[in-house]
């Protein structure tokens, strides 16, 4: 169906070519690329193969290390009901808010992009929140809003419900920490935004001539050239989502409590490396990480042949 | 575009539901503003946002709170720091995404995966040994440490954003240009740099506020008082094992988001006057 | 809007020519630390730069930078580099620069982490600098100087002594007719206490918050019972005294007496937070130094807060109480110039002028001449402090040996394991139980 827009939208004698840029470039792709591969060989690859080989030992950072083989990696899946913890924490806060907030993101970002009045002021004031970010002062500002007799508890009294303290409940901790990170949704609305713009009109018009709902608009053309976008938002959003550290942290004095209910991966990697001096250890976790988002990131990409739809034809 | 066609009470309706989503969102942030006007013992019993008096004494004693320096220098620091990344990251990410987005070469898979990695590797576990990297270079207690890794495209976020938006622009763009005589240079700097703008000033407002808003690469790399940056200035007024200024604290957080603010309503205008794909498709 | 294409050439070979640039130097530069030295200079005025770090309130940085201005005026030659922060990431990036040979030569150290840095050979021994007079330790509290000596060795000299006790807000008692306590204390006054205050003020107010996850109190409690907490590298405290403890504070969070699970999990660190301070109840236990912030954060100014002793135990085997180091100066082992840094720990705790311009911001001089001379110009909260710490000094048994390494985590834990009590996540015992083991396998993995 959509396939069919496109084609028919295209200028005529414009048909892809692919053959003809077939050939390798080499040369001018190192020139491109020579920055990040400078940065890559200079700066990313020696840390990292660094981490892991302390995966690998006792590192403490306060002295030199020991090659300890596989203990860690055994430590952490027999006798570490912490970092059991830690996962499933992990895991609840990527399945509830990466969805959530990437709906929120693209329903403002969708009712944003229509032509209303006022809008750059409304745009403006949906991006604030995110503009705090990892601010020291979000921790104050949660706990006063969603508190033991914060805001939300003083209006639902007003109505006789007597409602328990969301941030410091280890029953409801958790979800108050996935309601700041979906709060924080200007990031993703921007960036759908800017893809929005790659939507180029005739697309609509023609639809329009063909008859095409709204439904079927959004359907039929704006899911499918927004696709690429969507596809980068839900990958970042997850990979950001699994590391993720600092409002976690702040919201709970670095502890990861009440109970260890916000107690999120990267937190407790955090505090094994730099609080309890066991490098080797969060090391080890830090590339259990790398693994765990690595098989996400693959099914992810294994699944966009399905439904991203790249403009220059996939590769 | 299809005002026209709806009734006048949508509008308003439509008009209605964003702003009551926008006051709900907003409230806090509201009531951090109104607390930085008041005194220290009201911000921690008080809910309402609006300040009962105006009280300036926050701001007047955050901003020289310090000793020597003032606020600004924090602010000035910042700025340097925030704005050498955004351009770094701006130019370098671009480049390395179209080389991805658009040539043929050789590990083109096995780079971009690498690229993909480095992203997935939380920050830190590579802190001490990057700390060691830049101590041997003799940079730390420099801005180097936080400037120079955004020249060399470190940030595989936005290298990756960036392919994905040229990958939505049509390669028949390319192709007439090549048609034209154009080699994949003026190919990156005539077409694809305009065309993906949107992505370009995304890079640019997300690299600074994510730079400005960073707290613990510049604690680790910065030690001098005359360098630091604003999160280290506003960790200043908090101290935990004693007493925190949390008054002067909230008044310079919220003058600290007055130019991300501003950047924000100065750039965002091009999400709505990007350069339409339809005027260069002919 | 479009950038020329010879412009975009343009900018695309200069940024690659900065990176090849800095990646040349990346490879060459791979000097010896010791190599960097001002090598120049060395001949015949030797200038001394010192890197200084501490963690702390805009009043301590102040005070410290004037302190440290005043030694260089007084020792020429020496120059002393100040790197200052508040207490978020202090010790994250202390170890970072240990990592990376790059600490500054004077830290100021905190008894939580002092065997973690000492017992890794991060710190510098202070031994030879008090025996050849450079830093004179006479005149210290003798129980401050084997709290920061490990095996013998002095690793770290005292800045304040503190001494933990029970805050009260003495205007909510005289208003509610109850006693303030007294020095003879018990456990069951306290909870008689606590509960009075609740029932006389109501609803939303309570006698004291819940500390059952507080360490370092519950170590009192555990030293009233005549063990340590660790016994060498072992946990000394046993099954029953801390079955005995979560149950003491169980029974006074179901009469009312203590926050709260919900309460007791808001509670921050900061002393702004805490319910003493909102006016949500009138006790509160407490570093001996804190009581000054306490009252500066009163909500109701026009109240008075004292402090006592904490409780004793009927029939102990020993006073729990102890004085402890608020923060502790330390040397790095690697310094380039250690008789300096001994000179200027000197100057920071017997100096007459250091001395002076420092006060009593860290806590009660260690130096016990030096707490004389301070006394005439004490502030009404500081005189307070002071009168404390002499009444814990003359009833008071000496400080444990500095925690074994891995506390922090068990310090974790122990919190965790309280605040699954007072959710009701689990019974008492099986809690007791899986902090033991968990306990002893970090110990025995430390050692």
């Amino acid at each position: 169906m959509s396939a069919d827009l496109m084609t028919v939208d295209r200028p005529a004698g414009m048909k892809r070519r692919k053959t003809k840029l077939r050939y390798n470039q080499n040369g001018i792709a190192l020139l491109f690329l020579s920055p990040w591969l400078l940065g890559l060989v200079c700066l990313t690859l020696g840390p990292m193969a660094a981490s892991l080989y302390f995966s690998f030992t006792d590192y403490s950072i306060l002295e030199s290390s020991r090659w300890i083989g596989l203990d860690n990696f055994t430590t952490m899946l027999t006798a570490d009901p912490l970092f059991i913890q830690s996962l499933k924490v992990t895991f609840i806060f990527v399945f509830v808010s990466v969805p959530l907030k990437l709906m929120f993101a693209l329903a403002v970002a969708l009712l944003l992009n229509k032509g209303i009045r006022g809008l750059g002021i409304y745009r403006t004031v949906y991006y604030i929140p995110t503009l705090l970010g990892g601010s020291v002062a979000i921790a104050m500002l949660w706990r006063k809003m969603l508190g033991g007799d914060g805001l939300l508890n003083q209006l639902l009294a007003m109505v006789g419900i007597q409602a328990p303290d969301w941030v410091s409940n280890p029953k409801y901790s958790l979800y108050s920490l996935i309601l700041l990170s979906v709060w924080q949704f200007g990031s993703s609305m921007i960036i759908f935004l800017s893809g929005l713009k790659q939507v180029p009109p005739e697309y609509y018009d023609a639809s329009s001539v063909d008859g095409a709902g709204k439904v079927g608009q959004f359907l039929h053309i704006t899911l499918p050239v927004l696709s690429p976008v969507i596809f980068f938002n839900v990958i970042m959003q997850t990979i950001t989502a699994f590391q993720s550290f600092t409002q976690a942290f702040i919201i709970s004095n670095g502890s990861g409590g009440p109970v260890n209910s916000t107690l999120m991966y990267s937190l407790y990697l955090y505090k094994k490396g730099f609080s309890f001096f066991q490098m080797g250890y969060a090391s080890a976790m830090a590339w259990v990480l790398v693994l765990l988002i690595g098989l996400f990131t693959l099914l992810l990409f294994g699944s966009s042949k399905l439904w991203v739809h790249y403009e220059d034809g996939g590769k | 575009m299809d005002t026209g066609s709806a009734s006048k009470s949508a509008i308003w309706l439509k008009h209605f539901i964003i702003c009551l989503i926008a006051f709900v969102m907003l409230y806090p942030v509201l009531w951090l503003v109104g607390s930085s006007f008041k005194p220290a013992n009201m911000i921690f019993s008080e809910i309402w946002f609006w300040p009962r008096q105006w009280n300036f004494h926050n701001y007047v004693s955050g901003w020289f709170g310090f000793q020597g320096s003032s606020f600004s220098r924090f602010l000035q620091n910042s700025a340097l720091v925030s704005l050498g990344a955004v351009l770094g990251n701006v130019i370098t990410c671009s480049m390395a995404a179209y080389a991805f987005a658009r040539l043929n070469f050789r590990f083109k898979a096995l780079g971009f995966a690498l690229m993909l990695m480095t992203i997935m590797l939380p920050l830190h576990v590579t802190l001490i040994p990057r700390y060691i990297l830049f101590n041997s270079l003799g940079w730390v207690n420099t801005f180097a440490p936080l400037i120079l890794p955004k020249w060399m495209a470190t940030d595989g976020f936005f290298i990756f954003l960036t392919v994905q938006f040229i990958r939505g622009l049509p390669k028949e763009l390319d192709e007439a240009a090549t048609i034209d005589g154009c080699g994949p240079v003026q190919i990156f700097s005539r077409i694809i740099i305009p065309l993906a703008l949107p992505a370009l000033i995304t890079t640019m407002i997300f690299t600074f506020m994510w730079t400005w808003d960073d707290f613990f690469s510049q604690l680790i790399f910065l030690s001098d008082i005359g360098k630091y940056t604003v999160p280290l200035g506003l960790r200043l007024f908090l101290d935990s094992s004693s007493q925190s200024d949390w008054g002067p604290m909230f008044a310079m957080s919220v003058l600290s988001l007055v130019p991300c603010f501003i950047l924000f309503i100065t750039l965002q205008k091009y999400f709505v006057e990007g350069i339409a794909t339809s005027g260069l498709k002919g | 809007m479009t950038i020329k294409g010879t412009k975009g050439l343009a900018l695309l070979l200069s940024s690659i020519l900065l990176m090849t640039t800095a990646a040349c130097s990346s490879g060459g530069s791979n000097a010896p630390d010791g190599a960097k030295a001002s090598s120049k200079t060395e001949g015949s005025a030797p200038a001394i730069e010192l890197r200084m770090t501490w963690w702390g309130s805009q009043t301590r940085h102040d005070l410290t930078t004037k302190m440290i201005k005043r030694f260089e005026e007084k020792n020429p030659g020496i120059t002393i580099k100040p790197e200052y922060s508040g207490w978020d990431g202090y010790f994250d990036k202390l170890s970072t620069q240990v990592a990376g040979s790059n600490a500054p030569d004077i830290i100021q150290m905190d008894y939580a982490f002092l065997s973690d840095y000492a017992k890794r050979g991060t710190l510098l021994d202070l031994t030879p600098y008090t025996q050849d007079g450079t830093l004179r330790t006479e005149d210290h509290d003798s129980s401050m100087l084997s709290a920061g000596s490990i095996d013998g060795k002095l690793y770290a000299v005292t800045l304040g002594v503190n001494a933990p006790g029970v805050v009260y807000n003495a205007s909510v008692l005289q208003e509610l007719g109850i006693a303030e306590p007294q020095e003879s204390w018990t456990w069951k006054d306290f909870a008689e206490m606590a509960n009075a205050i609740a029932k006389k003020k109501g609803d939303g107010y309570y006698g004291t918050p819940d500390i059952s996850g507080t360490t370092n109190i519950f170590e009192v409690f555990v030293r009233q019972n005549g063990s340590g907490l660790f016994e060498g590298n072992k946990l000394g405290v046993s099954r029953e005294v801390i079955d005995e403890w979560f149950n003491y504070w169980q029974g006074l969070r179901d009469s009312g007496g203590a926050t709260t699970a919900e309460v007791t999990a808001a509670m921050t660190n900061a002393l702004e937070t805490r319910p003493l301070s909102v006016g949500q109840s009138a006790l509160d236990f407490a570093w001996s130094n804190q009581l000054i912030t306490y009252q500066n954060v009163l909500k109701d100014q026009s109240q008075k807060l004292k402090m006592q002793v904490i409780p004793h135990m009927e029939g102990e085997q020993k006073i729990g109480e102890y004085l402890k180091p608020g923060q502790f100066i330390s040397g790095n082992a690697k310094t380039k110039y250690p008789k300096e840094v001994a000179k200027l720990i000197d100057f920071m705790v017997n100096d007459p002028e250091g001395t002076a311009i420092l006060g009593a911001e860290r806590g009660v001089p260690v130096n016990s001449a030096v707490r004389e001379q301070l006394k005439p110009s004490l502030t009404a909260e500081e005189q307070l402090i002071f009168d404390f710490i002499d009444v814990v000094s003359k009833h008071s048994s000496d400080i444990d040996p500095p925690y074994p390494q891995g506390f922090s985590e068990i310090d974790k834990n122990f919190k965790s394991a309280s605040e699954q009590i007072s959710f009701g996540q689990a019974g008492i015992p099986q809690v007791s139980e899986q902090f033991i083991s968990g306990a002893n396998a970090i110990l025995d993995k430390a050692k």
